[in-house]
């Protein structure tokens, strides 16, 4: 199908964006397109004004300093995929898991954040990076941390008068560990179910500090709290690894589909709780 | 209300006002007739509408027409060679029966043209993996594979004589 | 085991212009299947001219009035017989041409590449357009042959010929979360006599992509509502080429009697065997569970169902 008509606006500075997105109706904005795209073509979505972003100066930034990323709203996925080849092995494997390279092209990262499918690795990743996005709006720039900022599927704290102009993430510290695992259909498709870990051991072999987040297990990304919390301060052994993945999936509520029942989805949450903790743990030491 | 831009296609530029809503992918086939780009599904997932923006493939179905205002966009009606005959890419697909209908071919030959300049020496999971971003109904994938083998040997720089 | 190449009729008219050049006209369309080289051959083998001098017209009504198309994995069978039998009535009159110019016998008129000789005369080469020009009246003398190097044939199928094929599957479960690779997938089959080894490869592969895609992903799901879930190619899964792995091929060859060629149809059997070949495998690799696989796709969720995990 063809999207229904539209207005189209593409501004020069980040005030003329606000203002066209505050200027009333159903305005979206456009940057990658990716997600937003296909939304038009099938006529799920029907803004009244689309908003490119792409020509606004200074935001296809990719910075690193004191421990945070700052990827701005114009870096395509592909470029940051490039940047983490030699950098983060964690961001080379979760960006080579979304979708294809065309699409990675095209597709901005702080678009596929502020998207907020459910089933997206992006959210997932920001979530246990304890990430802020960097929103701009009619009364200035406010920052919000990632775990106030997914409300429901597709549905974020943004208003609808605010552009997403970067994201943070907190990088993993010297020595951490990191797993990602998800299980899809078919290659670059979204996740049935997936999980991202990072965890960090003390001098004594303890495990000081554990992130787990996962995807695809409900309606927004979700940290494995109940999971985290069994396994800080602890010494990791398989099985308390184990038990600690059942716990954070036990607290978990997924969605059935036509794809997999909510039983698969938490079953395997568990599962590749574990496997990326174990995996995190075998990376403790090594490169971020 | 339509507005205008300037494109540059092949090498050629091309000034129009397009509507906002129409898709890169329509306005290359409809109008500048190059019809060798195809569409498939217009969500993003079959690959067929894959050009070149500025080198990297894209997904012509998921870009406006309007956002290619002062883009080089590169299509297959701009892969062979000007004075005629076939890319070595193309010639390859033809040797190994790496295409049966020919609907998926277009856009997995551009997707080609920017993988081997990053990937001159693929693996065939490497290669695997790159076209799993392009559905074939047709062929069961094992010629493209074998097609796209051979196009990296034939672009391969020949090997240095030995005295 | 496949019932291929349904009937009733194809037809080809076969053609040579003045310089012994082919057009093959049938109402068999090609759609990517390679008719335009699979037929050629088999109207060069018949007529004895080069398989760059043919060109193969496929549904053009005004080429041949009569036809009925492409499905069913019918045409080399009804296509190609018709093919092969006009040809051959062409061919019987180059030679007819042939041996009256060159003042033999027909049965020791040879036709190979283009040229045509007399069998023990090595200094009879001649070119086939020499023969068909010989045929063109001039104020002199009349041709000495008909001027006629064309034939139609249709060729009448009654039944179907009988394809058959083995089909072998291994794959990798993970119990831990369901997912099925495909680690080899294998044929051996039997369509009679093959035309292109390269072509009939393409028509398996394609097809066994398809079958594994039934065997796997693809499923077409309504709401109690009737309303299609699986609209878009993000819900309906085609398998891409990370799902499949090379598709070994052996070809057996035992002709066909139903047809003068001994083929037997090819294009679709690829499909038929994989969702049986995968569902056995799966339960194969899941025997120490007891595991019994009664539905396809098997999808990550379905494989966990089976160990009582979804």
């Amino acid at each position: 199908m063809k999207p229904a008509p539209f207005e189209y606006a593409a501004p020069r500075t980040l005030d003329e964006a606000v203002g066209a997105l505050a200027s009333g109706g159903d305005a979206k904005v456009l940057a990658g397109g990716q997600s937003l795209v296909p939304m038009l073509a099938l006529r799920l979505a029907r803004p009244t004004l689309l908003v490119d972003i792409n020509r606004l100066p200074g935001l296809d930034g990719i910075r690193e300093a004191s421990g945070m990323l700052e990827i701005g709203a114009l870096v395509r996925q592909r470029a940051l995929e490039r940047w983490a080849a030699s950098r983060s092995p964690l961001f080379a494997d979760v960006l080579q898991h979304v979708a294809h390279p065309p699409i990675r092209n095209r597709g901005t990262v702080v678009g596929n954040v502020v998207h907020a499918d459910p089933a997206s690795e992006l959210p997932a990743l920001l979530l246990c990076l304890e990430g802020v996005v960097v929103a701009r709006g009619p009364r200035g720039e406010r920052m919000i941390p990632a775990d106030r900022f997914y409300r429901a599927p597709l549905t974020t704290a943004l208003g609808p008068d605010e552009l997403a102009t970067a994201v943070r993430f907190t990088l993993p510290p010297a020595g951490a560990g990191w797993g990602f695992a998800e299980v899809s259909r078919r290659h670059g498709d979204f996740a049935l179910v997936g999980a991202v870990a990072v965890v960090t051991r003390g001098g004594d072999g303890t495990l000081d500090r554990v992130r787990l987040a996962f995807f695809g297990a409900a309606g927004t990304p979700v940290r494995g709290t109940a999971g985290e919390q069994a396994l800080a301060g602890q010494a990791p052994t398989a099985a308390r690894i184990g038990e600690a993945a059942r716990a954070a999936a036990a607290a978990l509520s997924p969605d059935g589909d036509i794809h997999a029942t909510a039983t698969y989805r938490r079953h395997v949450a568990a599962t590749l709780a574990e496997r990326t903790l174990t995996a995190a743990l075998g990376r403790c030491g090594a490169a971020r | 209300m339509t507005h205008p831009i300037r494109v540059t296609v092949n090498g050629q530029e091309y000034a129009r006002a397009v509507e906002p809503r129409q898709t890169l992918a329509d306005f290359l086939r409809d109008d500048l007739d190059l019809t060798g780009t195809h569409v498939g599904c217009e969500h993003g997932v079959c690959g067929a509408c894959t050009i070149l923006l500025g080198g990297e493939p894209v997904r012509s179905c998921l870009m406006l027409a309007v956002q290619a205002d002062a883009q080089s966009i590169t299509t297959i009606e701009g892969v062979s060679p000007a004075d005629g005959g076939l890319h070595p890419i193309q010639e390859a697909f033809w040797a190994k029966h790496g295409l049966q209908c020919g609907y998926c071919t277009p856009g997995i030959v551009m997707s080609v043209c920017a993988f081997l300049r990053e990937r001159p020496q693929p693996t065939r999971e490497e290669i695997r993996e790159m076209l799993a971003g392009h559905l074939c109904r047709c062929t069961g994938y094992h010629f493209i594979v074998e097609a796209i083998e051979a196009a990296a040997q034939a672009l391969a720089p020949p090997p240095p004589r030995t005295p | 085991m496949e019932g291929t190449a349904i009937g009733p009729y194809e037809g080809a008219t076969v053609r040579l212009d003045p310089s012994g050049h082919a057009v093959v006209a049938t109402g068999a369309c090609c759609q990517g299947q390679g008719h335009e080289t699979s037929f050629a051959q088999i109207a060069a083998d018949a007529l004895g001219i080069p398989l760059e001098w043919i060109t193969v017209v496929g549904g053009d009504t005004a080429a041949i009035p009569f036809g009925v198309g492409t499905f069913a994995s019918r045409s080399a069978v009804n296509a190609g017989s018709s093919i092969h039998e006009a040809s051959g009535r062409v061919k019987d009159k180059i030679v007819a041409a042939a041996a009256a110019l060159l003042e033999a016998s027909p049965g020791d008129i040879e036709v190979s590449e283009g040229t045509v000789s007399v069998r023990g005369a090595p200094g009879s080469a001649t070119p086939l357009a020499t023969v068909i020009r010989a045929a063109v009246p001039t104020f002199a003398k009349p041709g000495v042959s008909d001027l006629d190097f064309e034939a139609t044939v249709y060729h009448h199928q009654p039944t179907v010929t009988y394809t058959s094929a083995v089909h072998v599957a291994v794959v990798d479960v993970d119990t831990g979360t369901g997912s099925v690779a495909l680690r080899r997938y294998l044929v051996a089959h039997d369509c009679g006599k093959v035309i292109n080894p390269v072509i009939v490869e393409g028509q398996i592969h394609g097809g066994v992509a398809q079958g594994v895609g039934g065997g796997l992903l693809e499923e077409m799901v309504y709401d109690e509502q009737a309303q299609l879930l699986t609209g878009t190619f993000m819900d309906y899964l085609v398998p891409t080429a990370m799902e499949l792995p090379d598709i070994e091929t052996v070809h057996l060859e035992y002709p066909s009697p139903r047809n003068p060629l001994g083929v037997k149809g090819v294009g679709e059997g690829g499909a038929i065997s994989p969702p049986a070949a995968i569902a056995n495998a799966v339960e194969d690799a899941l025997a120490p569970f007891g595991a019994r696989v009664t539905r396809t796709p098997l999808g990550p969720s379905v494989v966990l169902g089976l160990l009582g995990k979804s």
